[in-house]
């Protein structure tokens, strides 16, 4: 279960998201939807570990993990996340993009979980290409990749879907679907397209202004 | 119409002009142009004092010693097809022969140059000297007992002393290079180049210059060195527990190197540069370099030294031409940059 | 037909600022370097054939030359290391203060290494007094030699790298964290990140840590600038030092141009604008402990020398004297700088546009060999290509000394621009350009603030490196003008130690004082921007 207790987030004089409580079951889809600048990027941060909240705490399966005088890194909450914008390491190919992601300790055969995130994402081809040469949709399935990569049980999206044309758009969401119902990993989507919110299916929770206006 | 933005543009560049307008060099006609060597402490208010009394604008370029003698010589044999300058005045002679043999300078014979010797100026008019500075030891009295028994070039040589102790400038630069060609031209090649080997083999400090032998002297960094009269006696002249000897002075003597000064060849300000020439060449600025402690060796018989820091009465200077000097450069500079420069 | 002729002409037309810009470039940067070369080739042709064992070092000469490599490689290589350590600990700091810090240390990279060397000079003569004369050996010969320079050379090591760091996609380094520690993301992304800059600053380091032979001589270590001056200073000959110069000038500029291509392949586009630690680093323990102990060194590096010249220079008997007696020069000397930092950029920019999308080697060797050439051999080559009796105007007498820094520094704004220009997204250009025909607005508007942190910087190296250079400057100096540099140099040989550190004193004021002010300006210019630096 993800809680966030009374969670204000300001940029020095911009309040970025406003006093938010909210409750996500473990394995629960959850869409998170609103306009530009609701504070919905912030909130994933937020629960990644890559903000400090301004008040309010962030427990992560009863563990309390954010406060505004401590965060636990955010490399042990078992996250993963696919960023608004692709955000590939330039200087790895994408197999050493996936690879590097990757607890080694963690995942006993690191190996064929790479095999297996190549194949399913249709990568396999593109394994030893650097990401400037790839194209939007394919950096899009390295990036989906890469967060896969450690079988997280909890599974953040940013607007995965952008510049997606619509078939690699579908494509992509079935295989984030399948991940979610297959590892019963609790998703949490962001977008501000409702016909992507309504495939996507699960619990609705809108923000406006930096503050849950549905839940 | 204008935009704002082009407005923001031009008002930029209207705050630019007067920075612009700033930069912008004087050049006028009742003005000389002087190239000087002579630190810009001693030279200034000279040509300060000229300038107040001619009514002629002096525009200086001061040189800079760490350029290591590159500086204002080249420039002035660079602009030899359009020259700039009007005057040259250096701190010392060698380089004044460079620019005499590159067709630098032109033949001038001051009136003031008369009474000087005729070892001290160039026997076609070409330039003139004054305000001699000499090469001096200058040891450190704390450390050394007696400093009087360090009286010749070669105690540098000696091993009662840790070479570490003992220093001296680059020789490949400066009055330190003049000294070491001198050196060729006296003792004969083979002799200098096994004195400068000695040098190098007894582990002398080679420093950066003059003043840092002194520095180094007076602080009790090395025990003695060897530089020229004016450095020595600034240490000695701020207090320094300094003793100053002359090198040599039963035998080959040493050196004297004089301030020189030359008119350059198509000088824009010919008549300005005379009158300037003639002002640097009277008594009366050779005993002003002598009072500011920068000359402790006049030329002019009727100058006489103030400062007590040393006696010059009776110094023996080496006998020696300085065309000759000059004509050992090149085989001195090949010698010690195979010795120093490794 | 008539309107791809049309739209033709109009490419063309937008293109004819660059190719000015260009043009500038080539006769004030080339110029130098192609008419030194030509000259030396008339003068080989001309029967010195001998002349051409200048050009291969070989015994003494080798030794010497080794002896600059081994000294600029290692001092560039610790400085940079220090520098990277320092700006990361600087960078991932949630302190405020990590800015004033940073900003404190940036200004000193104006200050020549000969003063650093001075204040280290005094400060080993009153250690030897207090612990003996066996402590001041530290600071002598190589050691010595080393740490003077790596203490002159770390501000601008720390700026490169925290260009370097600032210019790292936060998201890049967000992704890493949610699955790696702090330092395994330090190690395997921020590093490797952050190789274009530290190699650029690290090439430039050696640059002039190789041309540079006042530091080596004061500890008497022997090096190959020392080599040439020493052949200019005997022969009187631009062309034997600049074919003796050229072993040295090929090595630094191949090392550069080797380093160009890793630059080109590692540099990634930048879009976004955030601070990439918003929640603070977790290092381990060695980490921290190392971090903290070379901010240290880093900080006695650079607050010890002033210190120096604020008790031996700064008491008000010294220092207002000097105030007053050198400031004409001080006003000259900024000027000089000011301006020639500010007619660098829309050269370099213009040069930096051209260059971003072709792979022209050639050109940029021949635009690094001016700053890789001994100082006054750009001067004198200055007054071969500037001077004739019919260009006697006072206009271009005025403008010789920005010419002469523009050849030396201006290829420096031009690796600086090219960098910002790949980090640029070009579809903000392509933007521009469709929705706004005026040229002047796309500059203004869209272009300065797109490249404002890169002009910024070019224009700060520029101006820095400008107000302590001496030897192309003393050159072409018009007579009755000098800087304040080169009046601490010339007071330098006369001894006068209290007023050659009240006259550095004058010139860190100035420059922290200008730092103070660009900063403002920079301030006031980016308050619109900085409000939109908030999440979505």
């Amino acid at each position: 279960m993800i809680t966030l207790h009374q969670v204000t987030k300001h940029y020095g004089s911009v309040m970025s998201l406003d006093d938010v409580s909210l409750e996500i079951s473990a394995g629960e889809i959850v869409v998170i939807q609103g306009p530009s600048g609701s504070g919905k990027t912030t909130l994933l941060r937020l629960i990644a570990g890559l903000e400090t909240p301004t008040r309010g705490q962030i427990s992560i399966a009863g563990e309390q993990v954010s406060t505004p005088s401590g965060v636990t890194p955010a490399h042990t909450r078992g996250i993963g996340l696919v960023f608004q914008r692709s955000a590939l390491w330039p200087h790895m190919t994408v197999v050493q993009n996936i690879r590097f992601a990757m607890h080694e300790l963690s995942i006993p055969h690191t190996a064929d979980r790479l095999e297996q995130l190549l194949e399913d994402m249709m990568l396999k081809k593109l394994a030893n290409r650097y990401p400037n040469q790839l194209s939007g949709g394919e950096a899009r399935r390295v990036a989906l990749a890469r967060a896969l990569s450690n079988n997280p049980h909890r599974l953040l999206l940013d607007e995965p879907l952008t510049s997606l044309d619509p078939e690699q758009a579908a494509r992509m969401l079935d295989l984030i679907l399948n991940y979610a119902d297959i590892q019963q990993a609790t998703l949490l989507y962001v977008t501000h397209i409702s016909d992507e919110a309504n495939q996507v299916g699960g619990r609705l929770i809108r923000l406006q202004t930096g503050r849950v206006v549905e839940a | 119409m204008k935009t704002p933005i082009r407005a923001k543009a031009v008002g930029l560049l209207l705050l630019l002009l007067p920075i612009i307008a700033a930069c912008r060099s004087e050049t006028g006609q009742n003005q000389v142009i002087v190239y000087t060597s002579v630190d810009q402490v001693f030279s200034e208010p000279i040509l300060k004092r000229f300038e107040e009394e001619s009514g002629i604008e002096v525009l200086v370029v001061y040189d800079v010693e760490a350029a290591k003698t590159t500086g204002l010589v080249n420039r002035l044999i660079a602009e030899m097809k359009a020259p700039r300058a009007d005057v040259w005045w250096n701190s010392e002679i060698i380089q004044t022969l460079v620019l005499k043999e590159k067709g630098v300078l032109a033949s001038y014979a001051s009136p003031q140059a008369e009474s000087i010797p005729a070892i001290y100026r160039d026997p076609d008019g070409y330039w003139a000297g004054f305000a001699g500075r000499a090469r001096v030891i200058l040891v450190n009295t704390d450390l050394v007992a007696n400093p009087d028994r360090i009286h010749s070039i070669y105690d540098l040589l000696n091993s009662n002393w840790d070479g570490e102790l003992i220093g001296m400038a680059n020789p490949l630069f400066g009055t330190t290079a003049t000294h070491a060609a001198s050196l060729y031209a006296y003792l004969g090649p083979q002799l200098a180049r096994e004195y400068y080997e000695g040098l190098i083999a007894h582990g002398v400090r080679v420093v950066d210059g003059n003043s840092v032998v002194r520095d180094l002297v007076a602080n009790g960094t090395l025990a003695f060195g060897i530089t020229d009269t004016d450095d020595a006696c600034g240490a000695w002249a701020r207090g320094d527990p300094v003793a100053i000897n002359f090198p040599d002075q039963d035998d080959i003597g040493t050196l004297v190197i004089p301030t020189t000064v030359a008119q350059i060849n198509e000088a824009p300000h010919p008549e300005q540069a005379r009158m300037l020439i003639d002002y640097l060449l009277s008594a009366r600025v050779e005993r002003m370099l002598v009072e500011a402690g920068f000359s402790h060796i006049p030329i002019h018989p009727d100058v006489e030294v103030t400062d007590t820091c040393i006696s010059t009465q009776n110094i023996r200077g080496m006998a020696i031409d300085y065309t000759q000097i000059y004509g050992f450069m090149p085989l001195m500079q090949t010698d010690l940059r195979e010795i120093f420069l490794r | 037909m008539l309107s791809l002729l049309k739209q033709r002409l109009f490419n063309s037309r937008q293109a004819i600022p660059k190719w000015i810009a260009f043009c500038g470039y080539a006769m004030i940067v080339l110029g130098p370097f192609l008419l030194l070369s030509y000259a030396t080739a008339h003068s080989l042709l001309n029967g010195d054939a001998a002349w051409l064992q200048l050009l291969i070092p070989s015994g003494r000469r080798l030794l010497l030359l080794s002896n600059s490599i081994g000294l600029g490689a290692i001092a560039s290589i610790l400085a940079m290391c220090l520098g990277w350590i320092g700006a990361v600990m600087l960078w991932s700091s949630s302190s405020k203060h990590s800015h004033s810090l940073l900003w404190m240390v940036l200004p000193l990279a104006a200050l020549p290494s000969y003063i650093y060397a001075l204040a280290w000079f005094a400060i080993a003569t009153s250690i030897s007094r207090l612990l003996g004369s066996g402590t001041a050996r530290l600071l002598q010969g190589w050691s010595g030699c080393l740490w003077v320079e790596v203490a002159a050379f770390s501000p601008l090591a720390l700026g490169f790298a925290w260009m370097g760091l600032r210019n790292i996609d936060p998201d890049l380094i967000d992704s890493s964290r949610l699955s790696r520690t702090d330092f395994q993301t330090l190690l395997r992304i921020i590093l490797p990140l952050s190789i274009p800059a530290t190699l650029t600053g690290g090439g430039i380091i050696f640059l002039f840590s190789i041309l540079d032979y006042g530091v080596p001589s004061l500890f008497q270590v022997d090096v190959y600038a020392l080599e040439i001056f020493a052949e200019f200073s005997a022969t009187n000959s631009p062309q034997r030092a600049f074919l003796l110069a050229l072993p040295l000038l090929l090595f630094a500029v191949g090392v550069l141009i080797a380093l160009l291509e890793p630059i080109r392949k590692l540099t990634s586009r930048q879009v976004l604008h955030r601070s990439s630690w918003n929640t603070p680093p977790r290092w381990p323990g060695w980490v921290a402990n190392l971090g903290w102990m070379i901010g240290i060194v880093l900080v006695v590096q650079a607050v010890l020398p002033l210190a120096t010249l604020v008790v031996m220079g700064g008491t008000p008997r010294q220092f207002i004297p000097n105030l007053i007696q050198a400031q004409a020069e001080t006003g000259y000397s900024l000027q000089l700088a000011a301006l020639t930092s500010l007619f660098s950029l829309p050269m370099a920019l213009g040069v930096a546009q051209i260059l971003v999308h072709r792979k022209i080697k050639l050109l940029w060797f021949l635009s690094l060999m001016p700053v890789a050439m001994p100082a006054s051999l750009v001067g004198v080559s200055m007054i071969f290509l500037f001077y004739h009796p019919t260009l006697q105007r006072d206009y271009l007498l005025a403008l010789m000394p920005i010419f002469a820094q523009l050849a030396r520094f201006m290829p420096l704004a031009v690796l600086i621009l090219l960098a910002q220009l790949r980090r640029t997204d070009p579809l903000l250009f392509d933007a521009a350009q469709v929705f706004q025909p005026s040229v002047w607005r796309r500059h203004f508007q869209i272009g300065a603030p797109l490249l404002a942190p890169g002009l910024l910087a070019a224009a700060g190296i520029v101006f820095a490196f400008s107000l302590g250079e001496l030897g192309a400057t003393l050159m072409v100096i018009p007579p009755g003008k000098s800087t304040l540099t080169m009046r601490i140099y010339n007071y330098l040989h006369y001894g006068a130690s209290g007023a050659v550190m009240g006259m550095s004193l004058v010139l860190v004021i100035s420059i922290f004082m200008t730092a103070a002010g660009i900063a403002t300006v920079i301030k006031l210019w980016s308050r619109p921007f900085s409000k939109a630096k908030t999440q979505s």
